[in-house]
Order: structure tokens, then C-alpha cells, then sequence
């Protein structure tokens, strides 16, 4: 468990953040003006509204300096920029939590430092894969399908499953690497199992690294090179294997890398 | 565009109130009851009740017994808009900084990561104290151990301090614009550079196009200082920073200037 939790500091310092997300022409017009100059005719079109609500908001933002008007055009400011900059992070941060607000209120999120909510913008073209009533195993399948095409793999692993360990052996077996994370209870499991040998014979000539974390793992997190896949398990405790979030972009498998970095941190070797 | 479209009706709604806003903040401790908020933040009873069960409604906030905790949503857009909020400090803080200046050296992803910077101190100089800022700098550059810096200008006591640092062993990496390379060089003396990269604790790399960041990181501090519109670099204002996440924010950036700088071969 991490314990990262931010302090509340001062609800003072909100007056600026409300100031812009309390309307929404506000940040409608700073998210247009980022792309180009605009003057009140070319608001009018883009956004349908009367010319006194759009005058209002750029006089609005005019007056803390976010936007400049010269010969009839709005542009940003530098601190402009940087406020558009910033709300177009935010909006994208919020974007993956927004388009299944379920998936996130029944899963457990306690093995997700609170640090790796501040940069979600990156898992902005992530997918649910989700089992449906015509195929129960259909999340369950395509992470199979995509594990046995993953070429290396870093893998935070709390569940024994021996399906993903059979592919896992095909995959090193073809020559790639694996770095595992687990908890002392897979990782007796593993122990106990018929695989275990073969990992031992990888680990000797450098293919496989067993790490181990002292606590409860409340994730399993695949990263590959083309794709990363986070499942997570039901605030009742229980895995579920019916959805997962998949990300086959940059973005996905560069916040990936910086969550398993962390959780690498504060594992030991095992194996 | 789209991504507002998704999001911008919940941030409106939390930030439409004040009081929504306190209660979440107040929540993020762990779980309150009404009268705790109450005492703690002076609100009346009843509007805390009125917003609580909107955010309640809305999958921020569930009644466990008595108190009232953040859901895992709850706990994610409070997490999401403090750090929004650190960076909207970060700019408002340091406005004239960042007002009228020029920001394309900084890449988006830089821009992402602004929050990084919150807390930051912005050195200014005065009519008492003209040289303020190239005071602090120096005296950064004294004390420390270890220092990557980007120089897009070249003040003449930089080498003298450059040239200081890798007689005394501390390991100097320069990233300077094309244009001041071989002054910097001659000003350091070339012997001490060619020393400092044999013994290994020095590099110097260039950039044939313009730079527009000044940016020294050191083991202990980050500063930065920008150009003004009117393509004339701002000696009068530094931001400067001894938090590591801020460092770390600098460092990032010097490394990618560093992957598209050339490096000094010396015959």
C-alpha cells in the first residue's frame, strides 16, 4: 500500500480554478483561442451563442491577463497559453475516469498511488475491454491473444492463473524477457507449480527477474511493447476477469512504466 | 474540444460551489461527519448537508454509518484538481513571470508537468538591488556538487565561475546556443575544457537553432529564466526552486535539449 495522499492546503488558492471551471464559456474560449486568433465574428460561428455571453467571458479573461485583444482579434497571453496548456491536461486527465465512472466507483483503487492520477492525460486513448452476455470470456480471451504476441514483459501479477503462465513460458521460450512483481502468496504458488523449474532455468541465463512486494497487490499490470493492460479487482476483494483497461499507445505504456517503476522501488528480488 | 465535452459538466458542477469544493477538500483526510465539517470550516450546518447529498447524488461522496467518505471518484477529482490547482498557483504566483514572455522552449509534455513547479520562489531585481537575480545564480553555482546548464546568452563571469567548478572537480554539463560556443570556449580557456572532459567531470554540447530557456539544475536547486516577446532574454526575473520534483522537472528538460545537441569534439 502506498500512503501518498496529498494534505489539504488552503481552498484559497480554488478561487482561480473555479473562476475557470465554474462556466463553461470560459474554457471554451481559451481552448479555441490556443489554436489560433479569433474576433467576435469567428466566436459567434464556432460557438452559436449571443455576443454579449462571449463578450462577457474574454472581457472576463482579459481582465486577469489570460487573453490580449489587439485591432478587434483575442489571442493568449503567455500565462494564457499556459492556462490552456493546463486545461486541456485536466480535461484529459479526467477523461478515462469519466467515460466509465462505474468501472472506477466498483473497483479498488488502493494499489494506484495517488500520484498516478495526476497524469492520466496519458491513458486518454485507453479502451474497456469487457466480457458480454454473448461471450462471458471475451476480456479473459483477448489478453491471452494479446500476452502470446507481447514480445517483453513486465508484469505485476496477483493472482496464480496457469494460463498466463503457460504463455508466458511460450513467449521466453521464443526469447523474451520477463520482469515479474508478485506477493508472497503467488509467489508460493508459483513455487509449488510445474512451472517454476522452467522459470528458474530463464532466470539463470538473465531472461526472467522475480520481484517480490510485501503487501497486498490490488492490480495486474501488463506491459509489453506495444500495448499495456490494467485489471483491477472488485472492492469486495474479489479479481474480476470480465474487464480490463487496454492502451496499445505511447501514452498508455509510458504511464504504465512509471507505475510499475514504482512498485519496483518497493519490491525485492525473489528470483 | 472533445475532452471538454465529456468532462466540463462535472467540473462545473464541483466547481460551481464553494462549499462543494471545501467538502472534498475536507474529505480527502478520510471520513467526516457533518458536524465535524461544520466545526472545522464554519460553513452552516445545512449547507454542508444540501451539498453533501448533491455530491452524494452525483458518486463523489457515500454515507458509511454516520460519516460521510470521498468515493474512489470522489478521491480521484480531488486528487486530479489539486494538482490542477498547484499548477494555477504556479502561474498566478509567479504572473509577471510567466505574463509576456516567451514560453515555446517549453514542450507540452513541460507544460503537463507545471505543477511541478508550485511553490516555486521568483527572484526579482529592484532599484536597490539591480544585479539580484545574477547574485543568486552565482551563488547557486558555488555550492554545488553537481550542474546541468542550458545557456542561450553569455554573461562574462559564467565561464570564470564554469571554469572554478571543473578545476574543483564538480561535474559540469553545458548545453549553449551555436552562436556563443566558441567565446564560451576561449572564455573558459580551452585547456581547462579539454581537461574537464578528459578527466571526464565536463561537457559541452550546442544547438545550431535558437534557444529560448536559460536552465541550471543543480544537485540542490532548478532556475529558470525565460525571454521577453521582444526576443531580448529577461534579466531581471529568475524562478528558482529547492523542491526534487521541481529539479526533476528541469532535468527532463535539459535531457531532451541534450538528445538534440551536438556534442564538442575537440582535436
Amino acid at each position: 500500500m502506498f500512503n501518498e495522499r496529498d494534505s489539504p492546503k488552503n481552498y484559497n488558492d480554488f478561487l482561480t480554478v473555479r473562476f475557470l471551471l465554474a462556466s463553461k464559456m470560459r474554457p471554451l474560449l481559451l481552448l479555441l483561442l490556443s489554436d489560433r486568433e479569433y474576433d467576435l465574428n469567428d466566436f459567434r460561428e464556432e460557438l452559436d451563442k449571443p455576443s454579449a455571453s462571449i463578450l462577457h467571458g474574454l472581457k472576463e479573461l482579459e481582465r486577469i491577463n489570460l487573453i490580449k485583444k489587439n485591432f478587434k482579434k483575442y489571442s493568449l497571453s503567455s500565462k494564457g497559453v499556459l492556462c490552456s496548456a493546463s486545461l486541456k491536461k485536466l480535461f484529459k486527465d479526467l477523461y478515462i475516469f469519466e467515460i466509465n465512472r462505474d468501472f472506477w466507483l466498483n473497483h479498488s483503487i488502493e494499489s494506484i498511488p495517488s500520484e498516478s492520477f495526476k497524469n492520466t492525460y496519458l491513458l486518454k486513448d485507453s479502451v474497456f475491454v469487457e466480457s458480454d452476455e454473448h461471450n462471458l470470456s471475451k476480456s479473459f480471451t483477448r489478453y491471452l491473444e494479446l500476452l502470446s504476441n507481447c514480445g517483453n514483459m513486465e508484469i505485476i501479477l496477483p493472482i496464480f492463473l496457469e494460463e498466463h503462465l503457460e504463455i508466458i513460458l511460450e513467449n521466453l521460450e521464443n526469447g523474451d524477457n520477463l520482469l515479474l512483481i508478485t506477493n508472497e502468496e503467488v509467489l508460493s504458488s508459483l513455487k509449488k507449480s510445474k512451472y517454476y523449474e522452467d522459470l528458474v532455468d530463464f532466470s539463470k541465463n538473465g531472461q526472467v527477474i522475480i520481484r517480490k512486494v510485501d503487501y497486498d497487490l490490488k492490480i495486474f499490470l501488463t506491459i509489453c511493447d506495444d500495448f499495456m493492460s490494467l485489471s483491477l479487482f472488485f472492492k469486495d476483494g474479489l479479481f474480476d476477469n470480465s474487464c480490463f483497461i487496454l492502451n496499445e499507445y505511447s501514452d498508455g505504456i509510458k504511464w504504465a512504466r512509471i507505475l510499475f517503476k514504482k512498485f519496483s522501488e518497493k519490491s525485492i528480488r525473489a528470483l | 474540444m472533445y475532452y471538454f465535452s465529456v468532462v466540463g459538466d462535472e467540473l462545473k458542477f464541483l466547481n460551481n460551489s464553494d462549499i462543494r469544493i471545501k467538502v472534498l477538500i475536507d474529505l480527502l483526510n478520510g471520513p467526516l461527519k457533518i458536524r465535524d465539517i461544520n466545526k472545522r470550516s464554519l460553513l452552516s450546518y445545512s449547507s454542508i448537508s444540501s451539498n453533501i447529498h448533491k455530491l452524494c447524488a452525483e458518486g463523489y461522496v457515500e454515507k458509511i454509518h454516520n460519516s460521510f467518505q470521498l468515493t474512489n471518484l470522489g478521491l480521484i477529482y480531488t486528487t486530479i484538481l489539486m494538482d490542477f490547482r498547484d499548477v494555477i498557483a504556479t502561474i498566478s504566483n509567479n504572473s509577471d513571470f510567466w505574463l509576456n514572455h516567451d514560453i515555446s522552449s517549453l514542450s507540452l509534455e513541460d507544460l503537463n508537468k507545471l505543477s511541478s513547479l508550485e511553490g516555486s520562489e521568483l527572484i526579482r531585481c529592484n532599484s536597490m538591488d539591480i544585479y539580484k537575480t545574477h547574485k543568486e545564480f552565482k551563488r547557486l553555482f558555488k555550492n554545488s556538487k553537481s550542474l546541468k546548464v542550458i545557456f542561450p546568452y553569455l554573461h562574462p563571469e559564467y565561464p570564470k565561475l564554469i571554469r572554478r567548478l571543473i578545476l574543483k572537480g564538480i561535474k559540469v554539463e553545458l548545453i549553449v546556443s551555436k552562436d556563443i560556443l566558441d567565446s564560451f570556449i576561449r572564455d573558459i580557456g580551452k585547456d581547462i575544457v579539454k581537461k574537464g572532459i578528459y578527466d571526464g567531470n565536463f561537457s559541452i554540447k550546442y544547438l545550431e537553432e535558437d534557444i529560448k530557456i536559460a536552465l541550471a539544475i543543480s544537485n540542490e536547486f532548478i532556475t529558470v529564466g525565460l525571454f521577453k516577446l521582444d526576443g531580448t532574454y529577461d534579466q531581471n526575473r529568475l524562478l528558482i526552486s529547492n523542491r526534487k520534483k521541481a529539479i526533476n522537472w528541469g532535468l527532463s528538460i535539459f535531457d531532451s535539449y541534450a538528445q538534440s545537441a551536438l556534442a564538442l569534439i575537440l582535436n
